[in-house]
C-alpha cells in the first residue's frame, strides 16, 4: 500500500476529527490576523452636544474598570470637532465620560469591553454633553 | 408498516423528552450565563439570553493564566489515557492465561478497588515524594497511570476474542506482544474508546491530588484553577460560567469521539451472561 492511499484512508476515516480541528485552526488563524491587525490600543470618538455638534476642548476621561477598583483616570482633551483619540491603551473594560464648563453630563460615564487588550476602539456612540441653560 | 422497517413505539419519548429538558437545561444555565453574566436570581428568569456577548470567557483569558492550566491538564489527561490503554491492555491480556496464583491477583485487584483513594493519598504523597515527583506532570498522571476497573473492561473484551486467532499467530512465530497490539487491540476498539474515555474523564477531575501534590502556580491543573477562580472572584457569575464551559467542553469533546464505540462498550458488557 502506498504512502498516499495510506494518508487517504486515515483521511477517510478521521473526516469529522479532521473537519473539526480544521474549523477551529482556521478560525484561529483569522483571529490572530485581525489582532494583528488591530493592536494599537486606540479609543477614539465624539463628544457631541444635545444637536449633534462637536463640542470643542471637552475633557474626556478614561478609566479602567476592574470588578473592585477603578484606577486613576487617562485624561485627554477633544478638538475643535469634538473629536478624541487616546492612543496605545493596553485596557479590556473601561469606563469613558466628557465634560466641560458650561455642560452637563446625563449619561455619565458610560462602560465598555474590548476583544483585547490594545483593540482598537471606535466608541458606538458619541458622548453626550448638554449645556445649561443659564437662569 | 413497510417492508424491512420495525415501528418503533412513540410513548417513551413521551417521557424521555422531559428528562432529557432536565438534565440539559442546568447545562444550558450555565452557557448562558456565560454569555450573559445574569446571576441565578434575575427575576423574571428567561430561558433566551439578553445582550449575548464572549466578553466573560475574554476575561478569563486575561485574568488566569488559562492556556497554562488547560496544558496542563491536557498533558496530563494524555499521560494518563496512553499509559492506561498500554498498562490496562498488558494486564488484561495476561488475565487470558492460565498462571498459578491468577485467583488470587483477581481477588486482589478486587479488593483494591473497595480502598478509597482518600485513605491512600498519604502513602501515595510519600511514594511520589520518594520518587521526587512532586510538583511535576508525571506527579499528577502517577496515581492514575493504571485503573483496575479499565483492567477488567480489557480483560473481558480479550476474552469474546477466539482463542483459535492467538493460537494461529503464536504458530506462525508471532510474539506475544505483537499479539497483544496488532491482534488484540485492534479488535477491542469498545474497550480502548471505554478506557480513554473514563480516564480522560478521571484525570480531567481529578481535584484533592493535585491540590496535594502541586506547591506551584503554574503546575496547577483546570479544576484548581476553578477554584483558584472562585476564591478570587466569586461575585462575579460571568467569568466564572464562561470558565466552567472552558472546562467541561473538553470532556464532551472526548466523550462525542468515542461515544458509539463507549455505548457499544456498554451494551456488550450488559448483553454478556
Amino acid at each position: 500500500m502506498s504512502l498516499g492511499s495510506t494518508l487517504l484512508d486515515i483521511v477517510k476515516r478521521n473526516k469529522g476529527a479532521i473537519i473539526f480541528f480544521s474549523v477551529i485552526g482556521l478560525s484561529i488563524g483569522i483571529w490572530s490576523i485581525y489582532v494583528r491587525a488591530n493592536d494599537d490600543g486606540i479609543i477614539e470618538g465624539l463628544v457631541v452636544d444635545q444637536h449633534g455638534r462637536g463640542v470643542a476642548n471637552a475633557i474626556v476621561l478614561l478609566q479602567k474598570k476592574g470588578y473592585d477598583i477603578l484606577d486613576e483616570p487617562i485624561v485627554t482633551t477633544a478638538d475643535e470637532y469634538g473629536y478624541f483619540i487616546y492612543e496605545d491603551v493596553a485596557m479590556l473594560e473601561f469606563v469613558i465620560g466628557a465634560e466641560r464648563e458650561g455642560y452637563i453630563t446625563p449619561e455619565g460615564r458610560i462602560s465598555y469591553h474590548r476583544y483585547f487588550l490594545k483593540h482598537n476602539f471606535e466608541l458606538p456612540e458619541p458622548l453626550l454633553l448638554i449645556k445649561e441653560v443659564a437662569q | 408498516m413497510s417492508r424491512g422497517r420495525l415501528k418503533r413505539p412513540v410513548w417513551p419519548h413521551l417521557f424521555l423528552i422531559p428528562l432529557t429538558l432536565v438534565m440539559i437545561v442546568p447545562l444550558y444555565w450555565v452557557f448562558k450565563t456565560s454569555l450573559t453574566g445574569e446571576i441565578l436570581y434575575t427575576y423574571p428568569p428567561s430561558l433566551i439570553p439578553k445582550n449575548p456577548n464572549l466578553f466573560y470567557y475574554i476575561d478569563v483569558y486575561y485574568w488566569i493564566p488559562f492556556l497554562r492550566y488547560l496544558w496542563n491538564s491536557l498533558f496530563v489527561s494524555a499521560i494518563v489515557v496512553v499509559s492506561n490503554i498500554v498498562i490496562n491492555s498488558m494486564a488484561g491480556f495476561s488475565l487470558r492465561y492460565s498462571f498459578p496464583g491468577k485467583k488470587m491477583v483477581i481477588l486482589i485487584f478486587l479488593s483494591c478497588m473497595l480502598i478509597p483513594f482518600q485513605t491512600t493519598i498519604i502513602p501515595a504523597f510519600l511514594i511520589t515524594k520518594q520518587f521526587g515527583l512532586i510538583d511535576t506532570h508525571f506527579g499528577l498522571a502517577f496515581p492514575l497511570l493504571t485503573t483496575i476497573i479499565n483492567i477488567f473492561i480489557f480483560k473481558s473484551a480479550f476474552d469474546a476474542i477466539p482463542k483459535s486467532l492467538s493460537d494461529a499467530a503464536r504458530i506462525d512465530g508471532m510474539p506475544e506482544w505483537k499479539i497483544l497490539f496488532r491482534i488484540f487491540l485492534p479488535l477491542s476498539k469498545p474497550a480502548i474508546a471505554t478506557n480513554i474515555i473514563l480516564t480522560f474523564l478521571w484525570s480531567w477531575n481529578n481535584f484533592i491530588w493535585p491540590l496535594v501534590i502541586i506547591r506551584t502556580k503554574e503546575m496547577q491543573t483546570m479544576p484548581l484553577g476553578l477554584a483558584r477562580f472562585l476564591s478570587y472572584f466569586e461575585p462575579s457569575s460571568g467569568p466564572l460560567y464562561a470558565f466552567t464551559i472552558l472546562v467541561i467542553v473538553p470532556v464532551i469533546i472526548v466523550f462525542l469521539w468515542n461515544q458509539k464505540s463507549f455505548i457499544s462498550s456498554m451494551i456488550s458488557g450488559a448483553l454478556k451472561g
